[in-house]
């Protein structure tokens, strides 16, 4: 119980903090102060505080798509075990249903996007669709090593791997699917080098674009739920690259935070040492992440 | 069990009684928290459930296993109350941004103020990086008129993407089986003596078949 407890607490009040923790980074490293680590925090009770502007054109669907993203992100977050604990959620098949949750808040967010009628956050609706034809299969791939590997078909038995770790001979898959995954976590976010979420050019941006004409405690919620998705993938990412734990329970959820902030810290360095590619050039990169994770899943089935 | 029954058999009451006055949406109301009640708390119906399939298959009510072993009933309980954990601060956020004060404007334009159908975005422009992204399969055909000049007189652009699957595939094979198919007519000509030779031929087959088989 006090596992599932922390997990909740984790869940719904850290992810601000990565994107916090991301900003100070890119400060950091331009030479800047930034703002404060719990600047997002400050942000979201600010936009909650505030009156809304909404096109006459919106319908319901605009209303409602922030807040489908955010069950969608948490729900999904309650099926992604944290370090060594059990996910409050686990049965067999979730990896799917996982899957599909990501799929729906995406579904609703491009929807609401079209909702608009507005040219520009149609395009990026489009943009995000059709990226998403390139990452959801590598994430399928990715599950699917993970899948074999651990012989299980639930997202906590998958992620914690066979009992005594995950077997030498799966060393070279995982490594592909840890750099899929990375990959896929940038794309998925919209961080640096497929978007930048701080641009405000409508004709370069994905899913910033899509979000254009929400405002107020709409544009918090949203803002929320892309932090919550952060953290998902980041705890997903963990179980790949640093699968370690202690034994004890207060310094195997320590060492998971630490991990967490240290990839958020490693995303930031990554967004301060690289430029943003080309539109047409993202495709290429979303279509490496798909064959690194194709070509992990190819090495186990030989 | 005594109290499991009684919560039961009070959602069955409720739901069925009430005559005329009692509204169908209360009624629908009563049976959806008794789902949400065993959704949430499947381990109040188990034992009845086991008694009655006891009672139905006459087995001792020590044979067989019981449902709280076989199925983590605890665990759906758990699950569905962190579910609600989760969700009720959501619940207070949404309720804030659904009731906040809205102001009517228009949509974001940069520039393109009140939007029109035809400036809106179309399903065309929305597939068209999909498209273009896989372009050897849905293999769109586009007809462009170029442009010349300094005040070009005329411009156009169309561009039609076809169903791959029912254009490409399904409906050229019905083209090509309506066009080769016809051939075989020369084998029917609705006449009940062939269909009988048919028959015929087909029964002798099988019976050379099966007797070689039968060798074999």
């Amino acid at each position: 119980m006090t596992a599932i407890a922390i997990h909740l607490l984790l869940l719904l009040a850290m992810p601000p903090l990565l994107a916090g923790v991301i900003n100070k980074t890119k400060a950091r490293f331009a030479g800047r102060v930034g703002p404060p680590l719990l600047q997002s925090y400050y942000d979201l009770i600010k936009l909650l505080r505030k009156d809304m502007v909404l096109s006459t054109t919106t319908t319901w669907v605009f209303r409602l798509a922030p807040a489908v993203t955010l069950v969608t992100a948490v729900l999904a977050g309650l099926m992604v075990p944290m370090g060594r604990f059990d996910a409050p959620i686990a049965f067999t098949g979730d990896l799917i249903f996982f899957a599909y949750l990501l799929g729906l808040a995406r579904f609703f967010t491009a929807s609401a996007a079209l909702d608009t009628g507005s040219a520009f956050e149609g395009m990026g609706a489009a943009r995000e669709v059709t990226f998403a034809c390139l990452s959801e299969p590598a994430v399928f791939f990715a599950l699917l090593v993970l899948a074999r590997v651990s012989g299980s078909l639930s997202l906590t038995g998958m992620l914690h791997g066979p009992v005594g770790g995950f077997p030498a001979v799966a060393a070279a898959p995982l490594i592909l699917v840890a750099i899929g995954l990375f990959v896929v976590l940038l794309a998925e976010n919209c961080r640096i080098p497929v978007d930048d979420p701080n641009t405000h050019l409508e004709l370069t941006m994905i899913h910033e674009v899509m979000v254009l004409d929400h405002s107020g405690p709409l544009l918090g919620v949203i803002l929320y739920a892309a932090a919550l998705k952060l953290f998902v993938f980041g705890a997903l990412l963990l179980h790949v690259i640093a699968p370690f734990q202690t034994g004890a329970l207060w310094a195997d959820w320590s060492l998971f935070v630490a991990e967490m902030l240290a990839l958020a810290v490693a995303i930031g360095v990554v967004e301060s040492v690289m430029a943003r590619l080309l539109m047409r050039r993202v495709s290429y990169l979303l279509t490496g992440a798909l064959l690194f994770c194709g070509f992990g899943f190819l090495l186990l089935v030989r | 069990m005594p109290v499991t029954w009684i919560i039961l058999a009070a959602i069955v009451l409720l739901s069925v009684s009430g005559g005329p006055a009692c509204l169908l949406s209360q009624r629908l109301g009563v049976l959806a928290s008794g789902c949400v009640c065993l959704g949430l708390f499947p381990s109040l119906a188990a034992a009845p459930l086991e008694s009655a399939t006891r009672a139905w298959a006459a087995a001792p009510a020590t044979a067989a296993t019981s449902i709280a072993v076989l199925v983590p009933l605890g665990r759906i309980s758990a699950m569905g109350l962190v579910m609600i954990a989760a969700l009720a601060p959501l619940g207070w956020i949404a309720t804030i941004a659904l009731r906040s004060r809205a102001v009517a404007a228009a949509s974001w334009d940069c520039g393109y103020a009140w939007p029109t159908i035809r400036m809106q975005y179309i399903g065309s422009s929305f597939g068209s990086t999909l498209v273009d992204l896989f372009g050897a399969l849905p293999w769109p055909r586009t007809h462009t008129l170029a442009i010349y000049g300094l005040f070009p007189p005329a411009a156009s652009f169309k561009s039609v993407v076809a169903d791959t699957v029912f254009d490409r595939l399904v409906l050229a094979s019905l083209r090509l089986a309506g066009r080769y198919l016809p051939i075989l007519r020369v084998f029917q000509q609705a006449q009940m003596q062939s269909c009988v030779l048919y028959v015929l031929t087909i029964l002798i087959v099988q019976l050379v078949w099966g007797a070689t088989g039968v060798q074999s």
